[in-house]
């Protein structure tokens, strides 16, 4: 089953270099999608680095979020097993997350964040974007209310100095704690019986977006129903010199349903869902070169996510405009047939180009190609299929395709 | 009625000559509009003092160089008592040894001083100044008129724009080439290429460096002598002097503002703009708690006070936050005036040279200096002035026979290494002793003096940082630029609120242009408009 990682770097004499060249950028899902610069290369060891490469069979890491993390652990086949049949630890420590506190954090959020932050709970939960004046999103992430007046935000990108220029007169700090705070996902279909083993029964009955406090070996941790990637299960937020502990302990008490995920089969989990990510499905409005390449939260299809009822806040006068427009990208999940693994970026409605593929793999529970894809909003109302040009790689050759694609459900499994 | 009961159609804060000008058009148009001054007195840095009982001086700003004619018939000032006591001075570049040199030179007389100096410069002066001015004839349409707020009036923005390129079109390959060295280079550079004369490249980098945090080698300069000379074009391209001191100007457009159904209120420092709910301006509070309330408030302050201060940073974008926090306003200055016993004597000096706005600055490099010791909060040892004799304009400003003088002191830091009030003596007498170089009997004649440090005039005037502009006028801080995005009308997230200060296009020095512009803006109804 190793062929769902689909590698990038196989050579295919027929290929056509211009369309190559505009057709084949970033497509593939665990490719390091572009260059990176000297001073972003540098990656950190999360708090649970010494424990995951102890696990680490294959020592092949990803960076991510500025971090190193285990690519996979053992097999990619054997992970995504675990995450669909029985259940997984992911460290998920790579996280940024942001400390915002202080008698106005209520309202420097409301500001902030295109959701009503009012409506969340102590111990509540909640998807957020925050937007730019055109109503681009700057960054996405899940806002935590730890206390009335204490806030987590977790991301990925580094927005400190976005929330810094927004937090401008209000009476609030905006703390970066993510070197300070590890988080382990326990996702997969016994991690609610695993909760509950270990946390007791409130956290196995916790509802989605809701969080509590819990303790395991004196460590006081920090539970929520909450999938950072969208995968179902738990998120256990931890002192960064507890988590290696609860990480331990975890693995070592349900040794025979529980096993380390790695980014890959993480990711695969994700696109399954059809979750957009944030850097890699569309990009930030603040680091995004072609203007074209960041979206508003219409366009990911986010629209619940955005209360233009609620009082200003950042974007919400372009984004009122654009919900009137109604957004001119469509993020669509697409099921692509044809049963082996194929690469793919450019997606066409009949022979016209509709848009593309940012995030591609094979899935095989479903048995398909599935992927995220950008396309333009106009081209879902026509009667045309969709395809995709594809290239499927043999044992030496490459084959090119055209494959029948349709929109999918999200999630699609 | 209490007074705060009244409705006002609009409210200005700061009745710097800016605020006045725009509550005077406002007033002209039958609005009534209240203007709100903190200090006891109109003006901001355009006020005439005395330096000692029956000597005046303008204390701060002492020269219109730029004060478009258009504005004084538009408001018919004359009717409300402004009056030019000089209408044409020309700039004099003192030399030490009396071969002073007249700008800009256009009469025979002149031109001969210049050949005398350098045969060679006053062959190359003619195409030279043709040149710049073809360079400011390009910038001066985009002075004269709002800029297009982007995303609205964008028809009005195109047909700019398309004028602008036909004009650029227009100059000629060689012209363009030139001018595209021309705006990122330092004046040094271009009058190095062109000049051999120290005091005549001194005498023109003055005018691109006076008010502005550079010297004469500073990037950029170049486009600040451009960006000067089209302010000068638009008001008709003479420096002149007001009867009564630069003080009248502001009087007299308060007096406008008082005698139609406005006022105009000192003592009243504003410290909060009022929106309401919907994100609209309705007034202001004074730091005494007095509100007064309207629906159109215009701010003269710089952008930064305006919005980080006024407003609060809590109804900005995060986008205009960080613009406001770039902010620079630099260029530090500060003011001496004397009071003397009779004309001092120059050698070399014509009689109606004396009603000329004299320069001290031997060469670019004392100048650069001068800018490299501020920069370091130092003091110059060779102090670069701009010098005007109040009464030989206005007899009125000193007794018969007697005479005020107002130095400008450009290039002085605003903080002092070891503080201004240890080194206050020591900076008076270094500018005395510098002006003695050219006006021997000066000491003999003192009788009082007044100094004003940076941060003295910081607080006399409400001038933060003693800077001319509200801003530094560089390349990223004008035209659209100034102060930037959704910043400059009421096209940011409070509607109806409007900057009218220098702060904002078309920027610094006593021109009016940006409270005139701000006036039409709001007369036109706002937003949707250029
Ligand atoms: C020392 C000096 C010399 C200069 N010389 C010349 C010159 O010779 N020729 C020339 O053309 N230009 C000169 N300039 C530049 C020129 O003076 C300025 O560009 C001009 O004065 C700016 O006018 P303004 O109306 O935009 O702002 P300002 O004059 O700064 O007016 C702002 C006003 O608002 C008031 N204010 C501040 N805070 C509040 C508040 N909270 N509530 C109410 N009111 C408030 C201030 O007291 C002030 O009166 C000089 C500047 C300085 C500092």
């Amino acid at each position: 089953m190793s062929n769902i990682l689909v590698r990038p770097d196989f050579e295919n004499e027929h290929r056509n270099e211009a369309l190559e060249k505009y057709d084949a950028p970033r497509a593939d899902l665990f490719e390091a999608g572009r260059d990176v610069l000297p001073f972003e290369m540098q990656a950190e060891p999360t708090c649970l680095h010494s424990f995951a490469a102890m696990s680490c069979r294959t020592n092949e890491w990803a960076s991510w979020n500025g971090y190193t993390t285990p690519q996979t652990y053992v097999s990619l086949a054997s992970e995504y097993e675990a995450l669909h049949a029985q259940a997984a630890l992911a460290d998920m420590s790579w996280l940024t997350k942001y400390r915002i506190s202080g008698p106005q954090a209520e309202e420097f959020l409301q500001k902030l964040v295109t959701r009503n932050v009012t409506a969340l709970p102590v111990h509540g939960a909640a998807r957020v974007f925050f937007c730019d004046m055109g109503g681009k999103i700057v960054g996405e992430g899940v806002l935590f209310r730890l206390e009335e007046e204490d806030y987590r935000l977790t991301v990925e990108g580094n927005h400190l100095d976005w929330l810094d220029a927004t937090a401008e007169g209000f009476n609030c700090a905006v703390e970066d704690i993510s070197g300070t705070l590890g988080c382990i996902a326990l996702s997969g279909p016994q991690a609610a019986s695993i909760a509950r083993q270990r946390f007791g029964d409130a956290v196995a009955g916790l509802p989605a977006g809701r969080a509590l406090w819990a303790e395991l070996h004196a460590a006081p941790v920090y539970i929520s129903r909450t999938g950072s990637l969208g995968q179902e299960g738990f998120e256990i937020w931890v002192d960064a010199e507890d988590a290696p502990v609860i990480w331990g302990s975890l693995l070592r008490h349900h040794k025979e349903m529980l096993r380390p995920a790695g980014l890959a089969a993480c990711e695969l989990r994700r696109l399954e869902r059809g979750i957009a990510r944030f850097g890699r499905d569309y990009f930030g409005a603040e680091c995004a070169v072609d203007p074209d390449a960041a979206r508003t939260p219409y366009e990911l299809g986010a629209g619940a996510c955005v209360d233009l009822e609620k009082g200003p806040f950042n974007g919400r006068a372009a984004l009122a405009k654009a919900k009137e427009k109604g957004a001119q990208w469509s993020l669509v999940a697409l099921e692509v047939s044809g049963g082996e693994p194929a690469r793919f970026a450019a997606v066409y409605c009949g022979d016209d180009r509709a848009g593309s593929a940012t995030s591609i793999g094979w899935s095989p529970v479903l048995c398909a190609n599935i992927a995220l894809a950008t396309i333009r909003t106009e081209t879902l109302a026509a009667d045309e299929g969709f395809n995709v040009h594809a290239e499927i790689p043999g044992e030496v050759t490459v084959r090119r395709a055209r494959l029948p694609a349709k929109i999918a459900r999200r999630p699609l499994f | 009625m209490m007074e705060h009961d009244l409705a006002y159609d609009a409210i200005v804060i700061g009745a710097g000559h800016n605020g006045l000008v725009a509550a005077a058009y406002l007033a002209e148009a039958g609005k009534r509009v209240l203007v709100l001054e903190a200090e006891s007195e109109v003006g901001g840095a355009a006020v005439t003092a005395e330096i000692a009982p029956d000597y005046m001086s303008s204390a701060g700003a002492h020269l219109l160089y730029a004060w478009p004619q258009r504005i004084e018939k538009d408001l018919k000032l004359a009717k409300h008592g402004f009056e030019m006591a000089s209408r044409d001075m020309v700039t004099v570049a003192l030399d030490k040894d009396g071969k002073h040199l007249v700008l800009p030179a256009s009469s025979r007389a002149d031109i001969a001083r210049l050949k005398d100096r350098s045969p060679r410069d006053a062959e190359a002066y003619g195409p030279f100044m043709k040149r710049v001015q073809r360079y400011a004839g390009l910038l001066q349409p985009l002075l004269e008129k709002g800029l297009p707020v982007p995303g609205e009036g964008a028809k009005q923005a195109a047909t700019d724009a398309l004028s602008f390129i036909w004009r650029f079109e227009k100059m000629g390959e060689e012209d363009r080439q030139e001018l595209g060295r021309f705006l990122p280079a330092s004046m040094a550079q271009v009058l190095d290429r062109t000049f051999e004369d120290p005091l005549l490249k001194a005498a023109l980098a003055m005018d691109a460096t006076l008010g502005h945090h550079m010297g004469p080698k500073s990037p950029g300069s170049a486009y600040q002598y451009i960006y000067r000379l089209a302010q000068q074009n638009i008001a008709g391209g003479k420096m002149g002097y007001p009867a009564g001191g630069i003080g009248a100007l502001p009087q007299a457009l308060a007096r406008l503002i008082g005698e139609s159904e406005g006022r105009v209120r000192t003592n009243s420092q504003v410290r909060h703009i009022l929106v309401s709910d919907s994100g609209e301006t309705e007034g202001v509070v004074l730091t005494d708690g007095t509100k007064f309330h309207a629906p159109i408030v215009l701010s003269s302050l710089d952008p930064r006070r305006t919005y980080l201060d006024l407003l609060g940073a809590a109804h900005l974008a995060p986008e205009q936050t960080r613009r406001l926090g770039g902010w620079r306003m630099q260029g530090a200055c500060a003011k001496i005036n004397l009071a003397l016993e009779g004309l001092p004597i120059i050698e070399g000096l014509e009689e109606r040279e004396y009603g000329g706005r004299w320069l001290i600055a031997p060469d670019m490099t004392a100048m650069e200096r001068a800018f490299v010791a501020a920069k370091r909060h130092e003091l110059a040892v060779e102090p670069i002035m701009e010098i005007v004799l109040p009464s030989y304009h206005d007899p009125r400003a000193a007794p018969p026979g007697h005479h005020t003088m107002s130095i400008l002191l450009p290039h002085v830091p605003y903080d002092l290494n070891g503080g201004w009030d240890a080194r206050r003596d020591e900076f008076t007498k270094r500018v005395v002793d510098a002006v003695a170089v050219y006006a021997p009997d000066i000491k003999l004649k003192l009788i009082a003096g007044e100094i004003l440090t940076p941060p003295e005039i910081e607080r006399r005037f409400g001038v933060p940082g003693a800077g001319w502009h509200q801003g530094d006028m560089s390349l990223d801080q004008t035209l659209l630029f100034r102060p930037g995005y959704g910043l400059s009308h009421d096209d940011g997230p409070v509607r109806g609120l409007y900057l009218c200060g220098s702060g904002t296009h078309p920027g610094g020095g006593l021109t009016g242009e940006p409270g005139r512009l701000a006036a039409a803006h709001v007369l036109e109804g706002g937003r949707t408009h250029v």
